[in-house]
């Protein structure tokens, strides 16, 4: 790939780095006000910005039904921008412990676009390589929810009480972005030796993170406005904005010719 | 057919010892060999050569081949030179020379031409008829043969059949149908056309047709003459006049061509459309997965390198709407035969490559080849029999 084309996922990447940084030398440091500080104004300024640079990027031209990248793309960015709204909903409501399951319920559209947006791209891409669509569909759904429904079912017997409406929605959500992650993981794996596997590998981490977000939320005990848990937001937003723009860059950016 | 005549001409002194128009007579056949002889013994003069130089003499619509045996000359006129028919006019010459080696040394009459009649037949005629080929029986055609064989098939046959529908009527093998094909066009009696395939495409020269015409085919084929337009093969004309029955429409179509309504696309023009609609498939497949910029991009930097070598490929365009248009200056060149389908082939061929070569980049070598080979899968349904003058293996990255 040129440089040109993953240009603009520097800023990106060298921010991701340096808030990374940052929060391990305050943890370090033990200042624990300056992390609730990041905890609370980082994710929806990361979201935010990645947001906005994504809907300038692709909304220009508006939903294209045809071109099912271009509508991914759009689809991340605005669910980017749907998850500020949830980050700040977070940061006001996150020290009740009554609010978590708003919280969750807050950040479903969101993941709803997200997996709109990877669901019709795959589903582009089944239909034109001829992989068997209905059973690959079916797998990305199945495994991640029997999955956790296994797990949310030996927690529920391990621990008794554990199992509230709260970590039930919470198990429900984890499934549907451990969907999202097999979808881009297969994506990522189909096209792993050209240059679209670099938008699909960073949407890919980027929802693996989130996925680890909910896993420790659900099974870990750790609470919204934790600091790990919020720095793995903000990591999970900054690489989506870094997919969102490497792929501008490859619509952009001349075909290689090789000869 | 490619060959208008043959002679054998006589080297020592000029004389043509065998001959035969197979269509209209063109030259004097005495007149002819007179000047083969002459021409060559002229150029052999010329460049002190012990061995016969001269290989062809060109005129405005024909080419007189000329190739050497040990004591005669053989020449055909036809279209065009080709290595093909050089070698099956030497294998004339070597078979007439062998059975009538006495005509070296004398002048007898050996009744070369009812004796050698079958060489000529099986080498030039009966190769050209297969059994799909098209039988069309000319109007009177009892004024033109006497031959019992011919007689008794020619009576017997429609006018218009192709050689396989003529051996399941008389219910006699193919194989005797097609000899017997071959006599008949010997004997002027017929015309045979090359069968009429699926992915054959017409270009309509009427769109009303004449009066009369509506006796002979149904009305949705004279519908389907405004679909005829140079560029769309006839699978896909018949699915859009709902044809329920294929191989009548395909007669029907036969009917057309014979009355000059419609007519079959040159070679080359044929190659545009193959390998248009082959691009066109395949860009919409990779702007599916690609996205139109990326797919738009690649288009155009494939087609701006590739037009450094073939500058033709700049009539070759990609519009908003993701639709491959070729140029009417390309096709009219095409149709016109200024460009040749061996160039158009290659130049289609590198640009496609390049095309596949992007989508590796972009895609990783699996899904381009898996996206080519699903193209390759559309174009056997579009153009069933044709769709193999693409070298698809050549395409894989």
């Amino acid at each position: 790939m040129t440089i040109s084309k993953t240009r603009r996922a520097l800023p990106f990447l060298l921010g991701g780095i340096l808030i990374a940084m940052i929060w391990v030398v305050l943890w370090f440091l033990g200042l624990d006000d300056s992390l609730l500080l990041m905890a609370i104004f980082l994710p929806p300024s990361a979201a935010l910005i990645s947001g906005i640079i994504g809907v300038a990027y692709f909304g220009q031209e508006g939903f294209m039904r045809e071109d099912r990248f271009h509508m991914m793309n759009l689809m991340l960015a605005l669910a980017l921008v749907v998850f500020a709204i949830a980050e700040i909903a977070t940061g006001v409501i996150g020290s009740s412990e009554t609010g978590y399951l708003a919280i969750i319920l807050m950040q479903l559209p969101g993941l709803l676009l997200v997996a709109l947006g990877v669901a019709s791209y795959l589903r582009a891409t089944t239909e034109v390589l001829n992989y068997r669509n209905y059973k690959t569909i079916a797998a990305i759904i199945c495994i991640p929810f029997g999955f956790f429904a296994v797990a949310g079912a030996i927690m529920a017997i391990a621990v008794p009480g554990a199992l509230t409406v709260e970590s039930l929605v919470n198990i429900v959500v984890a499934a549907g972005i451990g969907s999202i992650v097999l979808a881009l993981g297969m994506l990522l794996w189909v096209f792993r030796q050209g240059e679209f596997a670099a938008p699909l590998g960073f949407a890919f981490i980027a929802m693996l993170l989130y996925l680890a977000r909910s896993i420790l939320w659900c099974w870990f005990g750790f609470t919204p406005l934790e600091s790990l848990f919020q720095v793995l937001v903000v990591e999970s937003y900054i690489l989506l904005g870094a997919s969102i723009s490497v792929a501008r860059g490859l619509q952009d950016g001349k075909a290689e010719i090789v000869t | 057919m490619e060959i208008n005549s043959l002679y054998i001409i006589k080297r020592d002194t000029g004389i043509c010892m065998y001959h035969k128009d197979f269509q209209e007579e063109v030259f004097d056949p005495q007149l002819l060999s007179s000047f083969v002889v002459a021409m060559t013994t002229f150029f052999d003069e010329v460049t002190r050569s012990s061995k016969p130089q001269a290989r062809a003499f060109e005129g405005a619509d024909y080419t007189l081949i000329v190739e050497f045996g040990e004591w005669t000359v053989g020449a055909v006129s036809a279209d065009k030179e080709s290595q093909r028919l050089r070698e099956k006019l030497k294998s004339v010459i070597a078979k007439f020379e062998n059975q009538f080696s006495l005509l070296r040394w004398v002048d007898l009459d050996l009744a070369v031409y009812t004796r050698f009649e079958r060489h000529v037949i099986e080498e030039f005629i009966r190769e050209q008829i297969e059994s799909d080929s098209q039988i069309i029986v000319k109007p009177h055609w009892e004024f033109y043969t006497k031959n019992p064989d011919v007689v008794s098939f020619l009576r017997l046959v429609p006018q218009i059949c192709t050689v396989k529908d003529a051996a399941d009527f008389l219910e006699m093998p193919v194989e005797i149908a097609l000899n017997l094909t071959a006599e008949a066009l010997w004997e002027k009696a017929i015309i045979v056309r090359a069968s009429i395939k699926e992915d054959d495409i017409y270009d309509a020269t009427a769109l009303t047709g004449p009066r009369g015409l509506a006796k002979e085919v149904p009305p949705e084929v004279t519908r389907v003459l405004s679909q005829l337009d140079g560029e769309t093969p006839l699978t896909i004309a018949a699915e859009r006049v709902k044809t329920a029955d294929l191989k009548r429409f395909l007669s029907d179509i036969a009917v057309l061509a014979e009355k000059h309504e419609v007519e079959l696309v040159s070679p080359a023009q044929a190659i545009v459309v193959l390998f248009s609609s082959a691009l066109q498939e395949l860009l919409d497949r990779c702007a599916r997965i690609l996205g139109r910029r990326v797919t738009h991009q690649m288009f155009f930097d494939s087609r701006d390198i590739q037009a450094q070598i073939y500058p033709w490929l700049a009539f070759v365009d990609f519009d908003e709407s993701l639709d491959v248009e070729i140029k009417s200056s390309l096709m009219s060149a095409a149709g016109k035969r200024r460009i040749t389908p061996e160039i158009l082939n290659d130049g289609f061929r590198t640009f496609l490559h390049s095309i596949v070569r992007n989508i590796r980049s972009y895609l990783g070598a699996k899904p381009a080849n898996t996206i080519l080979d699903r193209t390759r899968e559309e174009m056997g349904k579009q153009f069933p029999r044709r769709y193999l003058d693409i070298e698809w293996e050549l395409l894989r990255v």
